[in-house]
């Protein structure tokens, strides 16, 4: 599934049969309960040329991810409905996929699960979607190595 | 007058094995696509005024979704087209079809291969499998 788009998300990660680099775009799922929120930030993630999976819930990413689903990063709310919290989903993609970024974003964090990044709520969705892309990008080129 | 930016589709769909192949389908015909996981989700949408919503294209079985929802949207003074869909196999073929009135000149892929991504990643998912 391909799209034209702007270039600052693609990363030269994959050789196609014949052995030539081809630009992929990084893969970026966000995890978030409120659609407004998920919407906007996916949207301006995805001006940026990254592909975006939007999940609801904690559950619904783990169900993405346990389909098959491939990511560099993952961009996830702390507090929603479900039986998992963002930073236990956090925790358990970092356990299995040391190489995937992860960022929990909430605006009260206290939870002892994680102890990797964590981004303040509200955050200003184009900074943000800047700021994730580099992430990805970077997370793509370690996981080459 | 000539709309300004992509029409938009708000696709209600409670599996996200489904929602996301379906919505980078109906994004690649060139839709902006809002994507509700609940009907809940979906009503929040359509309440907001500004938030541009042309078509619906919702699952039949996701929680809050189906007739409720359709006979909900009755009541709202938003002009938008409803379409409702029982099964994985008529969600796939409504996209189909609206993509093939969308505003890309060429569909990207037939929309047979978006149902086998679907039933190959749901399989997946049923042996617990995966990877990240």
């Amino acid at each position: 599934m391909t799209r034209e788009r702007a270039g600052a998300a693609e990363a030269m990660i994959q050789l196609d049969a014949g052995g030539a680099p081809q630009l992929t775009p990084v893969r970026i799922l966000v995890v978030e309960d409120e659609p407004f929120i998920r919407h906007a930030i996916a949207e301006e993630l995805r001006e940026l040329g990254a592909c975006v999976a939007e999940a609801a819930s904690a559950n619904e990413a783990w169900d993405f991810l346990a389909a098959g689903g491939v990511v560099d990063l993952v961009f996830t709310d702390h507090q929603m409905p479900g039986s998992m919290t963002g930073a236990q989903l956090a925790a358990r993609v970092r356990a299995l996929h040391p190489a995937v970024q992860i960022i929990v974003t909430s605006g009260n964090f206290n939870a002892r699960e994680w102890a990797g990044p964590v981004l303040g709520k509200p955050y200003p969705p184009s900074e943000t979607a800047a700021r994730l892309v580099e992430m990805a990008v970077e997370a793509r080129k370690n996981g080459m190595g | 007058m000539m709309a300004m930016s992509n029409p938009t589709v708000l696709l209600v769909e409670g599996d996200i094995v489904i929602r996301h192949p379906l919505a980078e389908y109906l994004r690649d015909c060139g839709f902006t696509v809002f994507e509700a996981a609940s009907g809940h989700e979906a009503m929040l949408a359509l309440a907001n005024q500004d938030q541009r919503i042309d078509v619906v294209l919702a699952d039949m079985t996701t929680p809050g979704s189906g007739f409720a929802l359709g006979q909900w949207i009755q009541t709202q003074n938003r002009s938008v087209e409803v379409i409702l869909a029982g099964t994985v196999e008529k969600a796939v073929d409504r996209a189909g079809s609206i993509c093939n009135e969308g505003p890309a000149l060429a569909k990207p892929y037939e929309h047979h291969l978006v149902l086998d991504h679907i039933r190959q990643a749901l399989g997946r998912r049923d042996r617990g499998g995966g990877k990240v």
